[in-house]
């Protein structure tokens, strides 16, 4: 096999998305903006105006039925921030992986806007009274497809109501160990009218009668900001609490907690921790 | 073309209309490679091509251009096979392409390209099907050069350890 059999092999395999090139630069020519060209403080002028305006518009124009959140999402989330290939190591294993934008857009006084970027197969977003939290997806849930794919080459030559209690028992089994497990998460809330330092004192004191290990007041590292780390207990299970104060910019922080336990800090902790270091307030 | 590299990124409709031409056979091969899928490869040379003129703003002047363009290709090809895995195969719909006038080998070697994976039929069609140089594929995936090279080699092992299978099969 010579290096041109392959270079053939090549423009064989790809001749036919080749001849598609007009078809795809008609498409592309309908789609140019007039304008381009933005520097970066046009940039950041356009995102700010793009939210006073979407948030003057938004009573008025937002479609009957569409969540104003994902209607922000899409028209300044979406659009402003595009994708971002990532690169992690997870245990001692590289990994790259596209990490996709998420965030609030708020108008109100002393609250700031912020993009954060994650794995969109590992993790999703919600939202609720103000905190916006980034967990695992569908953690320890399970169809009984999976367990069937997972364990039906085991339950060979049971009859159908053999295998449907099987089934049964391991899915309360998997129930069983999923609600023993402790919280993954990372959880974002804005509070208005506090410096970080000011913030960050009065959440060591809160800490410390929770956690039995708690950290000084600390400049983060993977993001511009004051840390306290907390734990608690040395078993697979034990809690661990990384809490970050950011300023939101409008005179009041962000603050962010990433929590996980002990077995949990190399998985989840690095990869949540990735995703801190993408956080960006824009006002 | 440098000259109308820079207009087309400054937003000169008729300067990005030679910038496709110049590149898109490149690009839609160079996608299709990574896709398998016709329709993903159009979608995904779509979206760079206006991702470039839109940001073009975000272009480094100190960088090349090539490789800075064909990074762009690659991570939206992915992005497409990782939105849309289903697709992840030249549609069975279509017609096989024709093989006449090729080389047998050279035809079967392409009826075996589904079988390699993403990141060898990347390297190789980098390598053997745009030419790049092993420094210029290094600058294109941001990788050293041993890296480079040790992927072609280990991407030629896989399709001849392919072939032979196939050979031992038939």
């Amino acid at each position: 096999m010579t290096d041109q059999e392959i270079k053939k092999a090549f423009t064989i395999f790809t001749q036919e998305t080749a001849d598609k090139q007009k078809n795809v630069k008609d498409r592309i020519m309908e789609q140019l903006p007039h304008k381009v060209k933005r520097p970066v403080w046009m940039y950041k002028t356009a995102v700010a105006a793009a939210v006073v305006v979407l948030v003057f518009t938004f009573f008025a124009y937002t479609p009957p039925g569409v969540a104003y959140a994902d209607y922000i999402y899409k028209n300044v989330i979406q659009k402003f921030f595009p994708p971002k290939e990532i690169k992690l190591r997870i245990e001692g294993m590289k990994e790259e992986s596209t990490h996709s934008p998420h965030g609030t857009v708020s108008e109100q006084r002393g609250l700031s806007s912020y993009v954060i970027y994650f794995d969109e197969s590992i993790y999703a977003m919600s939202k609720a009274n103000g905190v916006d939290v980034i967990s695992p997806l569908n953690i320890g849930s399970y169809t009984r497809e999976e367990i069937l794919k997972d364990m039906g080459h085991l339950w060979k030559g049971l009859s159908q109501s053999q295998i449907n209690q099987k089934i049964k028992d391991e899915m309360a089994r998997r129930k069983r160990i999923r609600d023993k497990l402790p919280d993954c998460k990372m959880e974002i809330k804005q509070i208005a009218g506090i410096t970080p330092g000011k913030a960050a004192e009065e959440e060591l004191k809160k800490l410390k009668k929770i956690y039995s290990n708690v950290s000084k007041i600390e400049e983060a590292k993977v993001i511009k900001g004051l840390t306290i780390h907390a734990a608690s207990g040395a078993k697979w299970d034990s809690p661990i609490m990384d809490r970050y104060i950011v300023d939101n910019q409008k005179g009041g922080v962000f603050m962010i907690t990433i929590q996980t336990y002990l077995e949990a800090s190399e998985g989840h902790g690095a990869r949540l921790h990735k995703a801190l270091s993408t956080f960006k307030v824009f006002v | 073309m440098q000259d109308y590299i820079m207009q087309a990124l400054q937003g000169d409709h008729e300067a990005f209309s030679k910038v496709y031409d110049h590149y898109a056979d490149a690009a839609l091969r160079l996608s299709v490679s990574i896709t398998r899928s016709s329709a993903l490869a159009e979608d995904a040379v779509q979206e760079a091509f206006l991702r470039i003129f839109k940001k073009g703003y975000q272009y480094r002047h100190s960088e090349k251009f090539e490789p800075w363009f064909f990074r762009i290709i690659i991570n939206e090809s992915k992005r497409a096979v990782k939105r849309y895995p289903n697709e992840m195969k030249l549609d069975e719909s279509q017609s096989i392409p024709s093989f006449t006038n090729q080389s047998d080998l050279s035809a079967t070697i392409a009826s075996l390209m589904d079988k390699l994976s993403e990141e060898h039929r990347l390297i190789l069609s980098l390598r053997f099907l745009l030419d790049y140089s092993e420094r210029s594929i290094s600058e294109i995936i941001q990788k050293p050069l041993g890296t480079v090279k040790s992927r072609i080699h280990y991407a030629k092992k896989a399709l001849r350890e392919i072939m032979k299978g196939e050979e031992e099969i038939q």
